[in-house]
């Protein structure tokens, strides 16, 4: 968990990536998959965000879907990444790693960085 | 057509129908409907959230399900014809046994025509924005008491006469009128679009095989029902 909820336009762009994410670590359902997001500091991601998501990622071929019944209930609806889709986690999150190096590093404070420009003297 | 309450169960009733409405109204097929409805029925279920927590209004939701493209104005056209003939068979079928019963003849007005070409308009607006059936019933019934006013208007307005046909070539025009209608709705009236569980067999009742096999001969029996009143009366 963390202290604050990240601002939803960061979450936007990387949400589908951490979908894919946990996908790559076994088949699993939409409540879970919500759940892991909460653990991991994406804070709670609402069903109506996460199954469109999983729908766009069905749709491009990233994950498959098919249901299950469940022992006590009606079932559950599961998610399986395919190979396209862990070629594309992988490709993207190495992007993604990539951006976020070099936004980290644009946004450091200037005088901390070793090749900041030297400032501007004043004219005074 | 089975209630998603029967078999949604645990998700809540008016979330559920305002969805399948708006899903419907996009032109969803059953089996795609019964599928976010068993999405949201699991994920409700699991998080312990209401519909309208966990997935926002219906309507909003609805719109990030995806639909197939329309079938444009010729799928429209093909719902729509058969059931604005019915209507103009029935309609002559009235004036037909009104002349038959007082020994006039029955005339085809300009009017006539026009009053037809309303009803075909009307039924092919109606079928390309299902959702003034579906969403705001008072607009509906508007439009209806609308229509009917004007083709009230155009069946007594003084317009040139056409054609003047005996009851007997009225009944024949009223049959053939009908017979079209019936063959063209059986062929091109969808097959059952059931909403349907992903995991549960969907069985269809008696009543809803008896609607299904009855709706193209709706206006058949709206005809005779009408008129075997009014001979009654």
């Amino acid at each position: 968990m963390v202290d604050q909820p990240y601002p939803t336009e960061w979450l936007r762009g990387v949400l589908d990536l951490a979908v894919l994410r946990i996908l790559a670590d076994g088949p699993t359902y939409g409540y879970a998959i919500a759940a892991r997001l909460d653990d991991e500091g994406f804070g709670t991601i609402k069903g109506g965000t996460l199954y469109p998501l999983l729908g766009r990622a069905e749709a491009a071929g990233d994950v498959l879907a098919h249901w299950e019944a469940g022992d006590s209930g009606p079932g559950r609806k599961y998610y399986t990444l395919t190979d396209p889709g862990r070629v594309r986690l992988t490709t993207a999150s190495a992007r993604w790693s990539e951006f976020a190096h070099r936004t980290s590093h644009f946004l450091t404070p200037s005088l901390n960085r070793a090749d900041a420009p030297t400032p501007a003297r004043s004219t005074r | 057509m089975s209630g998603s309450s029967d078999l949604f169960p645990t998700l809540d009733a008016d979330w559920a129908q305002e969805l399948t409405t708006e899903l419907r109204i996009r032109g969803v097929d059953g089996t795609a409907i019964g599928e976010a409805l068993a999405t949201a029925e699991a994920h409700c279920r699991d998080s312990g959230e209401s519909a309208l927590d966990a997935f926002g209004p219906a309507r909003e939701y609805a719109e990030t399900v995806p639909a197939p493209a329309r079938d444009g104005s010729a799928g429209d056209a093909r719902l729509a014809v058969p059931a604005a003939i019915g209507v103009a068979g029935m309609l002559l079928s009235f004036r037909a046994v009104d002349a038959w019963q007082s020994g006039t003849q029955v005339s085809l007005t300009f009017g006539t025509l026009l009053t037809w070409s309303v009803i075909l308009g009307a039924t092919l607006v109606l079928v390309r924005h299902l959702e003034l059936v579906l969403r705001g019933r008072w607009r509906f019934w508007l439009i209806v008491m609308s229509l009917s006013a004007a083709i009230g208007a155009l069946s007594v307005a003084p317009t040139p006469t056409l054609l003047h046909l005996t009851p007997g070539w009225a009944a024949v025009l009223v049959a053939g009128l009908l017979c079209v209608s019936v063959v063209w709705s059986r062929v091109t009236t969808p097959t059952s679009d059931a909403i349907r569980h992903p995991l549960r067999p969907t069985t269809r009742s008696r009543s809803e095989a008896a609607v299904e096999g009855l709706t193209p001969w709706l206006f058949v029996i709206l005809a005779l029902v009408v008129n075997g009143v009014f001979l009654l009366l």
